[in-house]
């Protein structure tokens, strides 16, 4: 097994290389560059050239930075002079994360929930209710989700404060926002692997020893159907950890998403690479724990796992 | 649960700052909420006597909060509160208040600021500010190309010639041949200077430093000027002359957290930052060193970042802002005085930010763009009077160059030169010139023109507007929506033939808009070439008799128009409200938008409102 992770996590550097490497080609390939400010006097975007070292060749700017990196060394922002892209990350990271844990255990448990009961109700009511909350999940962008459950709950009612502040009670509706569009993915991802599980072979004979139906759910559907939902998670933890400029501009949160795009549009090259290979390292991190949650769900896996060299 | 929560804030407040919490905590629990409506009609905001604390916003993040860096809105807006120049920025948008120095005084012959620093100005630490303060700071801005470092080089006496000595001037001057050599070995050889050629480099840095005219002497500071600018006072309001202590700004600036951490901030204006949670909030508390501290009335200002202005609405509906801009969208809405009264806000103030949007053509690389009787065309067939009523609701029809409201030589420019320089909206003019315009070219009808456009919704919307009124005289327009970045290589190449663009001032004086047309100015998109006009702005630049100079001003403007450089579209206003309890809040078009250094709050209504 910790053979198996080594492997994997040798693989993890070579795939960051690889994205890191192209990014910073593409970004290189926008045309201009961050200082494109008219505000700012020719001479002036001149000396920041220098500064940040754009003036260079591109190959020589490359092999600088990937030296930088290998030392862990991600450098500073352009667009906030001064600051280092690891602090911005370090300090914006656990905003969005504080969000997107949340964010994930209602979209799972909810979504399994949901998924699960509309399997079990086939083309009844229950069924066509998940159904419903689905459609709206995935048809409903956060970007109209979050003003309305704002608006609703924070102006009218009062119930919440419109903005993240300190308190817990604040993170609630940025954290439905969130979740809304997963947990229509996940239960309706199960939906469908519960029934088809629900037509196999062992069903009927788990039925026919005389299970009840509970016992049959959670021994034997739960187990099997759940499968495919734990691939996508990995995935999705990722996403959802590291926010969503939607819901974070909505709710004002001082999280990681925005930079996702305004890094790219204002041409933060140190601040572009670190979020990228941030985001990189973190979904190959996640798939990796996914893969070795496998072996513990699915004895075939963990099997083939200490098998494998 | 509401309540309860921002009443804990607001206690933690209080803790925080010292305020005995029972006695503070105990006074307002006695007041119920009939009873305020009987205080605040009574007793005036003398009888409070807890902090008083202003909730506010910031629309984004500061890029920096170093002074002498800085050039962003919320940067300078924060900056005005923790800092202060030898002159504050005044009530309205030309006059001035002392700040670090009394006042000053100008001889005429010599071109002489005299300020006098007053002795009991301090740093939050206690120390005193000193003139070298100041120097040390502007030699900083220069020697670090701060983007407005231009304010000091191209200004001050011999800063020019400073800040045009760098390293490869020094090797010229060493040696001749250093020009013949490549860019890449010009930059190895810079990186290559020796320690001595380095000390030698430095040493003439200093020769030259010494000959700025900026001096101190007793207890005064004495500034030359290099060129006429009646606006110079207003100069030293800016950011970039702010003061910076020399010993804090190195040991911060070792630690690397010089103007972006709180701690790496040393404030000398009304207030000070207490805490900086990045892209979270601020927390300003007042500065008990501040000479002036005893004018000051709000003891804690709060400023959560809030980028979306739906937020900000929210935000304000629910009480948790103090006050709060109000996006042209909603204007209706808050003009509404059932809205104001529900809400308990007070009726908008609306203003000029001091913004033009416009039209810029090609002037070097489009034949049709360059055809005066063509942009003239484009010009009048806009009907910018409808725009402003259904597009961009509030803004105002731009009819010349430089916005409403902003300073002239005794009245504001627009009084002074005319409100409107042409006509707006006049299609049958407009088919003349484009029928003038089509015998020269020797075509039947113009070719379908590109206009370059912001790629945001709003760009979108504007654009819309007036592609329906060109349409309406025969010119088709195709909008073609590009991020800035790629618009501006576009505009480089000359591959457009009109781009929309908008301008704001960068001091306050008109030329920051007119010198835009100069030939040789680098935002001067279209390459517009004329001598008389280089000629009208240069001798506004020599010129030392302000009434002279401003009558050059007045005709580079007409020029603007008369040869249709660009097709002015609007101004833009900026909307703000308030709630009823908060008042003296200054808003202004150049330097920091929002200022509190006047405003005082009526606790006791505000935390009646909270009860409530």
């Amino acid at each position: 097994m910790l053979k198996y992770i080594l492997k994997r996590l040798l693989m993890a550097l070579g795939t960051l290389w690889v994205i890191a490497t192209l990014t910073f080609f593409l970004m290189h390939a926008l045309p201009n560059d961050p200082f494109t400010d008219p505000k700012l006097k020719p001479e002036v975007k001149q000396a920041l050239r220098v500064k940040y070292g754009l003036d260079k060749p591109l190959s020589e700017q490359y092999i600088i930075y990937m030296k930088n990196i290998a030392k862990g060394d991600l450098g500073t922002s352009i667009k906030y002079p001064g600051r280092s892209v690891t602090d911005m990350i370090r300090q914006s990271f656990p905003k969005s994360f504080a969000l997107g844990w949340r964010a994930l255990i209602i979209a799972v448990v909810l979504g399994i929930f949901l998924g699960v009961l509309a399997a079990l109700n086939h083309q009844k009511a229950m069924d066509y209710l998940s159904i419903i909350i689905a459609i709206i999940g995935v048809s409903i962008p956060s970007i109209i989700l979050g003003p309305i459950l704002a608006y609703f709950f924070g102006v009218q009612l009062g119930w919440f404060p419109v903005t993240v502040d300190k308190t817990q009670w604040s993170l609630i509706l940025p954290s439905i926002t969130l979740a809304l569009s997963s947990l229509a993915t996940i239960s309706r991802l199960m939906r469908t692997t519960t029934l088809e599980v629900l037509g196999q072979d062992y069903i009927s004979t788990a039925k026919s020893k005389g299970l009840s139906k509970y016992q049959t759910v959670w021994k034997h559907v739960l187990r099997n159907a759940i499968m495919p939902v734990i691939t996508v998670l990995g995935p999705l933890f990722a996403s959802l950890i590291t926010g969503s400029i939607v819901v974070e501009k909505i709710f004002a949160v001082a999280g990681l998403g925005e930079y996702f795009v305004s890094t790219i549009t204002e041409q933060d090259y140190p601040m572009i690479m670190g979020i990228t290979i941030f985001y990189a390292a973190l979904i190959i991190l996640s798939i990796l724990i996914v893969d070795i949650v496998y072996g513990f769900i699915d004895p075939r896996l963990r099997i083939a796992g200490k098998g494998g060299k | 649960m509401k309540l309860k929560k921002q009443w804990s804030m607001f206690l933690a407040v209080v803790m925080i700052f010292g305020v005995a919490l029972t006695a503070c905590g105990t006074k307002d629990e006695t007041q119920t909420v009939g009873e305020a409506g009987q205080q605040t009609e009574q007793n005036s905001e003398s009888a409070y006597e807890g902090e008083k604390v202003l909730d506010y916003y910031l629309s984004s993040e500061p890029q920096t909060l170093d002074p002498q860096q800085m050039w962003g809105q919320p940067d300078i807006q924060v900056e005005n509160m923790f800092m202060e120049g030898l002159m504050r920025f005044g009530k309205d948008d030309s006059s001035l208040e002392p700040g670090v120095a009394k006042g000053y005084t100008y001889d005429e012959a010599t071109n002489t600021y005299t300020f006098e620093l007053r002795e009991d100005a301090k740093w939050a630490d206690g120390t005193p500010i000193t003139a070298d303060d100041f120097f040390f700071a502007w030699r900083l801005a220069v020697d670090t190309s701060g983007a407005y470092s231009f304010l000091i080089a191209d200004y001050i006496e011999g800063a020019a010639d400073y800040a045009a000595y760098d390293k490869a001037a020094f090797l010229t001057e060493k040696d001749a041949s250093f020009t013949n050599l490549s860019e890449e070995d010009q930059a190895a050889r810079i990186e290559a200077m020796t320690e001595e050629e380095l000390n030698a480099f430095q040493a003439k840095k200093d020769e030259l430093w010494s000959n700025v005219k900026a001096v101190a002497e007793g207890n005064n500071i004495i500034i030359t000027l290099a060129v006429p600018a009646p606006y110079f006072p207003n100069l030293t309001a800016f950011a970039v002359y702010a003061p910076v202590k020399e010993e804090f700004y190195n040991e911060q600036n070792a630690a690397s957290k010089y103007g972006i951490e709180a701690e790496g901030l040393l404030a000398n204006g009304p207030w000070k930052i207490a805490e900086w949670v990045h892209k979270d909030y601020f927390k300003l508390v007042k500065n008990e060193n501040y000479w002036n501290k005893d004018n000051i009335n709000i003891d804690v200002i709060n400023m959560k970042i809030v980028n979306d202005v739906e937020t900000r609405t929210n935000l304000l509906k629910t009480g948790a802002l103090d006050g709060s801009a109000i996006q042209s969208k909603d204007v209706p809405d808050f003009e509404d005085m059932a809205t104001l009264e529900q809400l308990n806000l007070q009726a908008m103030i609306n203003r000029s930010d001091f913004s033009i949007f416009y039209i810029d053509f090609n002037h070097f690389d489009n034949p049709i763009t360059q055809n005066a009787n063509i942009r003239k065309a484009l010009m009048y067939a806009m009907d910018r009077t409808s725009f402003v009523e259904k597009i961009n609701i509030g803004d105002e029809p731009a009819l010349a160059i430089i916005p409403e409201a902003f300073p002239g030589l005794e009245k504001t420019f627009r009084e002074e030169n005319g409100i409107e320089l042409f006509e707006d909206n006049n299609k049958e003019k407009a088919k003349e010139y484009l029928a003038a315009g089509l015998k020269e070219l020797g075509m039947s009808e113009l070719p379908t023109l590109d206009l370059l456009i912001g790629d945001g919704d709003i760009d979108q919307k504007v654009a819309e507007k007036f592609q329906a009124d060109w349409k309406e005289i025969g010119i088709n327009v195709n909008l073609v929506p590009l991020p800035w970045a790629e618009r501006l290589t576009r505009l480089q190449n000359g591959d457009f033939g009109m781009s929309a663009s908008g301008w704001g001032p960068d001091y306050p004086d008109a030329m920051t808009f007119l010198e835009l047309f100069e030939s040789v100015n680098p935002n001067n998109n279209g390459k517009y070439n004329n001598p008389e006009y280089d000629k009208l702005i240069q001798a506004a630049k020599q010129e030392k008799d302000a009434a002279t100079r401003i009558q050059y001003l007045y005709d580079a403007e007409k020029i603007v128009i008369e040869d249709a450089v660009i097709a002015p579209m609007y101004y833009r206003n900026v909307h703000f409200t308030f709630k009823n309890y908060v008042t003296g809040v200054v808003i202004r078009g150049v330097g920091a938008t929002t200022d509190f250094y006047w405003t005082d709050i009526d606790m006791n209504a505000k935390n009646a409102e909270k009860q409530q």
